[in-house]
């Protein structure tokens, strides 16, 4: 042991830079080996705590650790009745819309339609979506229908009502 | 190491492979260095500075002159460097006596040795330029003295800048004058008169003998 270190001792001191450059080459190998051997004796460690029953390795997530923030999120059922997913309030303006429709007994034009339903007071002024988007997604899914220059009708009373020319 | 887990796992698998090659690879290296730490191997100096030595004075660390002594200053700073890598953990390498921070000590020797050896040379260099009209052999004077082995690192870095300038200039005086044939320092060394008849290239070139009557 004592023979590799004057020897190292020299050549580090050596005028040759190829030499210093072992003696570096050297001194980060053994690093390197001491690194890996401190490992392997950990995964020994581990091994023989296991009685010899260790197997391969699987990445697994890492612990959970304690932490201070908010706990995750449960999920809640939905209450019994109601359709996972559907809006309530969505559902109540398109009855509304229907309803109104129903008593008009004709096509009604937006601006009469919004009118109307304004009418009711069963919303305030300040809403996500204007009146007129409202109405066009329900035309999108089939609720309404828009006969053009006449108005928004039900779609099951469309025949015989033909667009003014 | 005593045992070494035998593990179907890929990554175990690597690792000891790396530490096997690496393992084959250090006791190559170590036979090397036994073997050549105790041969006088002379390393092939740099021949031909691309910048002359004369002005060394004026260069910038940054700046490339490729001559022997600062290409040994540069190269002996990088190992430092490297060799500061290898320091262990929680370790302060200037007051630990431990063989790691010992190697480490012995880089920064050389570095000192080297940074000294290249002061002289640059110091030289300008009195060299402004004090002397045989610039070329006081450098070569000067490269040829700190080439000779008898300046070992460890006296270049504990020793060397406890000498002043004038004993180099002294010394140089005394080797180069012979083939100067004369006085080769005009004005440092105090061996001349106080009025020169010269001034260098650089300065203004301004008659100065009104004023001495």
């Amino acid at each position: 042991m004592d023979d590799i270190k004057t020897a190292l001792d020299k050549a580090a001191a050596s005028p040759d830079p190829a030499v210093r450059g072992m003696a570096l080459q050297y001194s980060e190998a053994r690093n390197k080996l001491g690194s890996l051997e401190a490992f392997f004796a950990f995964y020994a460690e581990g091994a023989a705590a296991l009685n010899g029953k260790h197997h391969a390795v699987k990445p697994t997530t890492p612990p959970s650790l304690p932490t201070t923030a908010a706990p995750p999120r449960v999920r809640t059922p939905a209450p019994a009745g109601k359709k996972p997913g559907t809006n309530e309030k969505a559902e109540k303006f398109t009855q509304d819309i229907l309803s109104i429709l129903r008593e008009a007994d004709a096509p009604v034009k937006l601006e009469t339609l919004q009118q109307a339903y304004e009418a009711l007071g069963k919303e305030g002024p300040l809403q996500s979506e204007t009146f007129r988007q409202r109405m066009i997604s329900r035309q999108k899914a089939g609720t309404v229908v828009l006969i053009p220059r006449v108005g928004f009708w039900l779609p099951d009373a469309k025949a015989g009502i033909t667009p003014d020319a | 190491m005593r045992d070494i887990p035998d593990s179907p796992d890929t990554v175990i698998q690597h690792l000891l492979k790396k530490y096997r090659d690496l393992q084959e690879a250090f006791a190559q290296l170590t036979a090397h260095i036994k073997e050549y730490s105790t041969r006088r191997s002379e390393p092939v100096a740099a021949t031909g500075a691309l910048v002359s030595l004369q002005e060394h004075y004026n260069m910038l660390d940054q700046d490339d002159c490729s001559c022997p002594i600062c290409m040994d200053w540069v190269q002996r700073r990088e190992e430092f460097i490297r060799a500061g890598k290898s320091i262990p953990a929680g370790h302060k390498w200037s007051i630990c006596s431990c063989n790691d921070c010992r190697f480490v000590g012995r880089f920064q020797l050389n570095l000192l040795a080297a940074a000294n050896r290249r002061e002289l040379l640059i110091e030289m260099s300008f009195h060299a330029r402004f004090h002397s009209r045989h610039g070329e052999l006081v450098m070569a004077w000067t490269v040829g003295e700190l080439a000779q082995p008898l300046y070992t690192d460890n006296w270049c870095a504990q020793e060397m800048n406890r000498f002043p300038m004038e004993r180099w200039l002294q010394r140089c005086e005394n080797a180069v004058s012979g083939a100067a044939s004369g006085k080769v320092f005009v004005n440092s060394t105090m061996k001349t008169d106080l009025y020169t008849p010269f001034n260098s290239s650089l300065t203004a070139d301004v008659d100065a003998s009104c004023w001495l009557g």
